[in-house]
Order: C-alpha cells, then structure tokens, then sequence
C-alpha cells in the first residue's frame, strides 16, 4: 500500500514539475470615465476624437482586449490597439463592433489633426474594378498635384457619374492607422475624372455622409494622360487591404499555420519537412520491419513466418512515400 | 473447417441480428412516412388537438428511429465482442481449443465473421437512410420514385462532384481508396477490441471483462493522443511542402491525394496485421484457461 502511495505521489510531482508555468506580460487595465470621453490602461491616457469613427479605424495588425473594460450601464466593450503604434486606439461595444469610438494620445491628436489639416501620411488608390483588385500606394505629392485641379476642370451632372465605375482614394494619417475617404476618380472609358471631396460643402453629401448622386453638378478634374497612367499602373500591381486582428484570451490558431513562424521560412521549412519524412515516411516502418523480421526469425516454437508480413508491408510503406515525396521534388 | 467455424459464428449472431435489421428497416419505413408526413402536410398539424398529437406522435417515432439506428450498431457490436469473448474465454474455450483447427484459424474466423457482420450493418444501415430518402422524396405527382430519383437527384449528385473539379477517373480511385482504407481501418480497430479483451483475459481470471475494458480505454488514449499529435504535425508537414515545392504541390493534386490515401490504407492494413499477429501470439503462447 506505501509503495502504490509513494509511486502515485512520484508521478504526480513529476507531472507538476513538467507543466511548464509560461509567464505571460500583465494585461493592461483599461478604465473608462463615466463621461466617455477618457480612455485609460494603467500607463497612458487616452482621449475621445470625435472627427473619425471606428469605420476608419484600419490599421493592418492590431491586438484585441475582448471585454476590457465597461461603461457605466455595465455594457462590455473591446479595446483594439494597433501593433505599429498605441496612440490611436479604438473602443468598440463588443456584441456590436458598430457601435465605437477611436481614442487618441497626445501624439495620437497631432497625427489626426495634421490628417485633418491635409497633411497626409499615406494615400491609396482602392480598385475594384480591375481583377484581383485591393488597394495601391500612391504619392502623396502625386495626390496633392490632384487637389490643386491644375488643369481642365469641368461642371459634370452627378447622375452622370452615379453610372460610372470608380476608383477610390484614401488617406491615411502619419501612424498608417487611420483611413479617410478623401475622393474619388470616376473612370468614363478613358476619360478619368478626380473629385475632391474634403473640397466641397455638405450639400453635396446627404444624411449619412454620402456623396449625393441625386441632382446638380460637381467641378471635377479631368485626368491628364501622364496622370491616367500613373493610376492605371497602381492599378495593375494591387494588394489586399484588411486588419489582422489578435484576439485576448484564446490561442489563435492561425498563428500556428501563420508563413510568418520563424521556422516556416524556407530553411526552416526544409529542416522540418525533411526531418518529419526521415521519421514517419522511413524510420517508423523500418523499425516496424526489423521487429517483423525478428520476430519471423525468432527460434520459438511455432509458424513464425508469418511475421514476415509487417516488413513486406513496411517496405511498401516506405515506396508509396518516396513515390510521394519524388512527386513533390520532381 | 475453416468454412465450418464460420457457419456457426455466423448462425450464433444471424439468430438475433436478423431481428434487429427488419426492425431496423421497418422502423425506416415508418420515419420515411413520418417525415414525409412533417415535412409536406404541415398544415395538417395545426389547430386542432389531434392533427397536433399525430404530429408529436411522428416527432417520437423520428426519435426512436434514431435511436435505433445508434442502438443497431452498438448491440451488433457487442453481440459480436460477447461472442468473441464467450468462444475463447470461458468454459466454451476449452472445446473451441479441442478443435483440429490452429489457433490462427481460429482467431481469423471470429475476425472474418465479424467483418462481414459489420459490413451487413453498415449496409443495412444505408438501406434505411436510402428508404427513408425514397418514401420523403416521393413525388406527389405520382411518378415512380427511382425515375424520380434519376431525374432529380442524380443531377445535383454530379453537380457536387463536378465542384470538386477534378476527373471521372481520379473520383473513381479515390472511392476505391477511401473503401479500402475504410475496410482496413474496421479491421485495425476491429483487432484493437479483441487484443484488449485475450489481454486481459491473460493478465487476470476474475475480472477479464472489466481489466479488457480499462485496457481498452487506455488504448484509446494512447491512440487520441497519437492522432492529436499527428493532426498538429501533418498539416505543418503540408505546409513546410507547400513553403519547399508550391509549383509540384499543385501540378499534381490528385496523384498527390491519391496516394496520401494509398499510404493510409498502407498504415493501417500495417497496424491490422501487427495487431493480428500479437493477438494470434497471446493466444497461442500465453492463454492459460485452466
């Protein structure tokens, strides 16, 4: 009975002592005012910028806090943090991502208001209309040549352009994290027509913000050739532009798959790949045929020949996979 | 003699399966008519107290019937490991072991006895799910229902298969793949059952049934943990390949997939036979049943 006690506790501690204990950085505490326009995770304090949305909020990585902190009607909210930088934040109700708000830094508010000042980071052209379509770098001298409408400027009818296919244009903030609309090119055949939509009033968007397309007329610069080329050129060479999101609290399966883990690059790939094919495609079923063979061989009483079945199978094993892996080399 | 064990494995579980299969196929029958009845004359359930009570009734009928289907399998199941058991390790052993038959003969018809009956289930099984397609499906205008099935069913089976994009032949070699690797597998795991119950008939004389079953679910742990580990390294493995060799990893797909699968029928007829010969050992150099 002492030895089934002594044996039981053994290998209970040495179950303990092979858990391996990870020690994972401290989650920041968010904390939101009652009024909702402060933000706050413990180091840095966070303020409402009420000129964006969470609809442009885009960064291309961000880490989400599910469920981090409430309001004051214990309605739970995610707190997502871009991985470039944590000065533009955004708070978002966590049953609808609809419904949030972005948070800026100090530094986060001179980023945005230089956005909003026309000082722009980054601009993208965004084309849906060419196969594999996605988004483009553009200048952004290049899109402020645009917005001088150097050049032919017409009065076009906006149902007319409600017709077209268009080619959007955004601009980002300096931090790469906030998207704005900033116009469109609406393509006729090959006539290219540039409108600037920071540049006109409200009455020429409705309720939602919305470029109208009901009635009147736009002035709109007509895209020299030099100009039409560079856009068709971005055009042709486009990516995909979405946020990977990380979520708190739950492996993210992906990342395991991810090309991006250090031994998925081709060294890395090529150590594993081979290593796992010596083992299961050659070491395991020899190992399996030797014993066969050991056993068929063994001076025991009895028909031990018909161990000889597992090398023959073990070596069949071994064919199929080479023939699988010269299929893959060849 | 070999024919002759058979006969009689055969007769002892044909005696009660037989029963089990035509309950099996009316009570099909039955959930086809139920279905049908649920699923086109709704209307008939609503309002009145008894159309809805012919309607629960229905619902209960769909729920024995599922019942069943799972009860069909298990008791078939457990009829063949009671019978595999009730040969070898009690009393009957030592008659069955009297026999001019070698142990391996022996071993072999239980195995052979159990494939066909497994076969028999499955096929009843399809049966039943075929029947109760048919009668649910059953055209109201009236029209024979395999013409109907023909007509209808069959062009929406090709339409699935033609998503998979890929040819006649190739889809044909692969369902043979896929039938071996099925026929293996039920063997191997067949084989699994029967080593845990001669071992623990081995290691003890009192308790063989309970020692068989905790060695068999220790078995099944070591075999989930292996397909865990398996699962997390092979879609790795995939991928290192497809890092390594993307252009051939999509030249050939379909000569790839077949022989991945001519590889798993490979393993697995492996595991059959090693598993085999072990239990074939156990009985012919370890089992003592005096």
């Amino acid at each position: 009975m002492k030895r089934i006690i002594s044996i039981v506790l053994a290998l209970f501690m040495l179950a303990s002592l092979a858990v391996t204990v990870s020690a994972q950085e401290a989650e920041p505490e968010w904390s939101l005012s009652e009024d909702g326009k402060t933000l706050a995770d413990g180091t840095n304090e966070y303020m409402l910028y009420s000129a964006f949305s969470i609809e442009n909020f885009s960064p291309e990585e961000a880490f989400v806090y599910e469920e981090a902190v409430t309001d004051k009607d214990f309605v739970y909210y995610d707190v997502t943090v871009p991985k470039s930088n944590n000065d533009i934040i955004c708070l978002a109700e966590s049953e609808n991502w609809f419904y949030g708000s972005i948070y800026v830094t100090v530094e986060g508010k001179k980023s945005l208001d230089a956005l909003c000042n026309s000082m722009y980071g980054y601009a993208r052209i965004c084309n849906y209309n060419v196969m594999f379509g996605g988004y483009g770098d553009i200048d952004v001298e290049f899109l402020m040549e645009l917005d001088s409408f150097k050049g032919e400027v017409l009065e076009i009818n906006v149902r007319e352009l409600a017709e077209l296919d268009t080619c959007s244009v955004y601009v980002y903030d300096s931090t790469d994290t906030i998207e704005h609309l900033h116009g469109d090119v609406y393509m006729d055949g090959d006539n290219y027509y540039y409108i600037n939509y920071d540049a006109l009033d409200n009455s020429y968007f409705d309720a939602d913000g919305y470029f109208s397309y009901r009635s009147g007329t736009v002035a709109a610069l007509k895209l020299n050739e030099d100009q039409v080329a560079v856009f068709n050129k971005v055009s042709s060479n486009l990516e995909d532009r979405y946020t990977e999101y990380d979520f708190s609290g739950s492996l993210d399966m992906d990342d395991i798959f991810s090309a991006d883990v250090n031994f998925m690059n081709e060294k890395g790939a090529g150590v594993f790949f081979w290593i796992v094919s010596a083992i299961i495609g050659f070491a395991v079923p020899l190992a399996i045929g030797v014993l066969g063979i050991v056993f068929a061989l063994s001076k025991k009483p009895g028909k031990n020949k018909k161990w000889l079945a597992l090398p023959v199978l073990s070596l069949l094993w071994m064919l199929v996979f080479a023939a699988i892996i010269v299929v893959l080399i060849i | 003699m070999f024919a002759k064990l058979l006969k009689y494995d055969f007769r002892a579980i044909g005696r009660i399966w037989w029963i089990l299969a035509v309950s099996m196929l009316g009570l099909s029958t039955l959930g086809g008519f139920c279905i049908r009845d649920l699923i086109y004359k709704a209307d008939a359930i609503e309002s009145s107290t008894g159309d809805g009570l012919v309607g629960i009734l229905e619902f209960a009928a769909l729920m024995l019937l599922y019942f069943a289907v799972i009860a069909f399998i298990i008791v078939t199941a457990i009829l063949l490991l009671v019978r595999y058991y009730k040969n070898f390790f009690t009393d009957e052993g030592y008659l069955t072991f009297t026999l001019p038959v070698s142990r391996t003969k022996l071993y072999l018809s239980k195995l052979v006895n159990e494939i066909i009956w497994n076969a028999a289930t499955g096929a009843v099984v399809i049966l039943s799910v075929i029947i109760i397609l048919l009668i649910a499906c059953m055209p109201e205008s009236g029209e024979p229902v395999l013409v109907y099935f023909i007509k209808e069913i069959v062009p929406q089976i090709n339409s699935y298969i033609a998503l998979l994009d890929i040819s006649a032949i190739w889809f044909v070699i692969w369902i043979l793949e896929v039938l071996v690797l099925s026929f293996f597998a039920t063997v191997a795991f067949s084989v699994i059952f029967h080593l845990c119950i001669t071992v623990g008939a081995i290691i003890t004389r009192k308790a063989k049934v309970i020692v068989g079953l905790a060695l068999y679910y220790g078995v099944n742990i070591v075999i989930s943990t292996a397909s865990s580990i398996l699962s997390f390294i092979f879609p790795l493995w995939i991928g290192a390949a497809g890092v390594l060799y993307s252009d051939n990893l999509g030249a050939h797909p379909e000569l790839l997939v077949s022989l991945g699968l001519l590889l798993a029928c490979v393993v697995f007829a492996l595991m059959a036979a090693a598993l085999f010969l072990i239990n074939v050992t156990c009985l012919e150099r370890k089992l003592n049943l005096a």
